[in-house]
């Protein structure tokens, strides 16, 4: 019990602190953060529970008025933007990444990591903040997915690192990786 | 970690967080309704009123709107493209409108009241069996661990630069893993030791 | 049954997988100020978990002051506390009054009451302006000190530190020194540190999780170091 709320509230920590790191920039020129990546990391890492458990403390110390979410904001203002899709997709998106996680039992951990991550923390996220975007900013489905567009390689990039990271952190930490236990 | 909210004792810090929240609730709700730009526009010209009523609350409530600008912008460009100038123009305004008294609630609410309210909402939740007060625990923690992590995160930036590496970036993000699961265990030990979570 | 006023170990071992860190020691120590040494994975650390009743015992039984501490945390809170030799493993709350509190919220006190004993403690000890400091701007040594403050706050009969000076400039460790030296609690003390042992009651000396040697310091610290000396030449 104390090692599971311990670990929900650090890694709620540590996508704060993801979006904290410098930003890199694609070739796109739209700078991404590494926040996204917490979010696959907490679904992958923690598994389904636990993992969405993390990323609503998180969201909820951001609604509060902490300063977590990526330049330092935070806030109710947040969630009330066509975008918020993606802040109400999050803990969806790292449930769905710890669910096939879980259910997958034959596949290298690292590459098992990046597919639950592509199905959690991109279809599942974007089935969420697509439609959300659609309704909120009046605008049609292409419109939406142009909007997004430039996001999309970013984020394939952090499901690649999401499993190099939850492999590695498995290969040094094996009962670190709540999700496999 | 201090919150976003202003330090001040105005008009608005004197109102108790749960009637703000619930008229927020309400107002952000009926704005829907509301499609009309002149009226839109005239709620947007109150919301500033409302700023400039309290001290040091438009400048902090400019430098959060500012990404938010960036999104009004592209939404607009959409509309415009498509030749429905007074559609785009509702969204808009009304978007400014919303997070422009989200975030006059937040500025003006004090984060300890803040805190209550929300454990308060969610107290219901111990009658599905759900230990609220682990949540609240868990709300002390993620506060008092991320200045902590940033910290390592730092640290590690550092020795990565000291030993040649150009730009850390996502590099030290596996060695800041390890080292937090291992400083994680530690801490539900040190939990256990002061009676755990009952 | 153990011992009314002492810490007793009877007949404990503890394995990690199948490497065993407690080999059968059967122990009691009533003295005030005890010291435990010993090298590297000697199974001191584990020692003092079993003493704050964090570890179960694989065989055996760890009683403090008559408490079975792994299966009665409700009394073991009053009976026993401990502080790590990191801090910022122990600190859980942002604010130092919080910090505090917690421990007593812990013990059965409701909120409010916790909340003003723990700014009395913090005005007992000097250091009233602290209550809505930030715990992780504190100084290492400060940090250390409000760990103590929040242990002793919950009242137990034993303080068990573990490497407590471990990173601390000489003059927070001479201060922690002379504040532990002030403590009425029974105190034990986890150390690389010899010398910091010299005016103790007791010193245990740990190897391969087997008690060496359990006598006064001037007995058990001047054949510790040889021996150590001894290990040392014989990497060379």
């Amino acid at each position: 019990m104390e090692r599971n709320v311990v670990y929900i509230a650090v890694f709620a920590a540590l996508i704060a602190v993801l979006g904290l790191l410098p930003k890199f920039t694609l070739m796109s020129g739209i700078p991404i953060t590494a926040q996204s990546l917490g979010i696959m990391l907490c679904g992958t890492i923690l598994g389904a529970k636990r993992g969405a458990l993390a990323v609503l403390l998180f969201l909820a110390l951001v609604a509060i008025g902490l300063p977590l979410l990526a330049g330092g904001r935070g806030g109710l203002g947040v969630f009330t933007t066509p975008w918020a899709g993606f802040l109400f997709g999050f803990p969806v998106a790292a449930f769905v990444t710890g669910f096939v996680m879980e259910r997958t039992h034959n596949l290298n951990i690292g590459v098992l990591a990046t597919i639950a991550a592509i199905i959690g923390g991109i279809v599942a996220l974007y089935a969420i903040a697509i439609p959300y975007y659609m309704v909120g900013a009046g605008v049609g489905l292409w419109d939406s997915m142009i909007t997004m567009s430039p996001f999309m390689p970013g984020d394939l990039i952090k499901t690649v690192l999401a499993g190099l990271i939850t492999g590695g952190l498995y290969n040094a930490r094996p009962n670190a990786v709540l999700s496999r236990l | 970690m201090l919150s976003i909210s202003l330090a001040g004792n105005s008009w608005a810090h004197r109102l108790r967080v749960g009637p703000k929240m619930a008229v927020l609730a309400v107002v952000s709700v009926a704005l829907f309704w509301v499609d009309a730009w002149v009226v839109l526009a005239l709620a947007l010209l109150g919301v500033v009123a409302l700023y400039a009523s309290v001290d040091g609350a438009l400048r902090k409530g400019a430098w959060l709107m500012k990404p938010i600008l960036w999104i009004v912008g592209i939404i607009w460009i959409f509309h415009a493209f498509r030749g429905e100038y007074v559609a785009g123009s509702v969204v808009c305004l009304r978007l400014l409108v919303l997070v422009g008294l989200a975030n006059f609630v937040t500025l003006t609410s004090r984060l300890s009241d803040m805190i209550d309210l929300f454990l308060w909402l969610l107290s219901p939740l111990a009658l599905l069996g759900v230990r609220t007060g682990a949540i609240g625990l868990a709300f002390g923690m993620v506060m008092r661990f991320t200045p902590v992590l940033i910290e390592r995160a730092g640290q590690l930036t550092q020795s990565w630069r000291a030993r040649g590496g150009k730009r850390a970036s996502w590099r030290i993000i596996l060695p800041l893993f390890i080292t937090v699961v291992d400083d994680a265990d530690r801490v539900a030990e040190a939990l256990r030791a002061r009676g755990g979570i009952q | 049954m153990g011992d009314m006023m002492a810490i007793s170990l009877d007949q404990v071992s503890v394995k990690f997988d199948d490497l065993c860190v407690i080999d059968d020691i059967s122990i009691s120590i009533d003295d005030a100020r005890i010291g435990i040494i010993g090298a590297n994975g000697s199974g001191k650390s584990t020692m003092a978990r079993l003493i704050a009743g964090l570890i179960k015992p694989d065989a055996g039984q760890v009683t403090v002051n008559g408490v079975d501490v792994y299966n009665d945390r409700k009394a073991a809170l009053d009976t026993v506390g401990i502080i790590f030799q990191n801090p910022d493993h122990q600190i859980i709350f942002p604010t130092c009054a919080e910090e505090i509190a917690f421990g007593l919220t812990q013990k059965g006190m409701k909120r409010k009451a916790a909340d003003a004993r723990a700014r009395a403690v913090l005005v007992e000890h000097g250091r009233g302006d602290w209550a809505d400091r930030l715990a992780h701007q504190l100084s290492q040594g400060q940090r250390h000190y409000l760990c103590l403050m929040s242990v002793l706050a919950m009242g137990p009969d034993v303080i068990v530190l573990d490497e407590p000076y471990a990173g601390l400039d000489l003059v927070t460790s001479m201060q922690l020194q002379r504040t532990l030296a002030g403590l009425d609690q029974q105190v034990v003390m986890i150390t690389h540190d010899t010398d910091l042992l010299a005016d103790f009651d007791l010193v245990i000396w740990m190897d391969q999780g087997r008690v060496v040697a359990n006598d006064r310091p001037d007995q058990v610290i001047p054949k510790f170091i040889d021996d150590m000396k001894a290990r040392a030449n014989a990497v060379d």
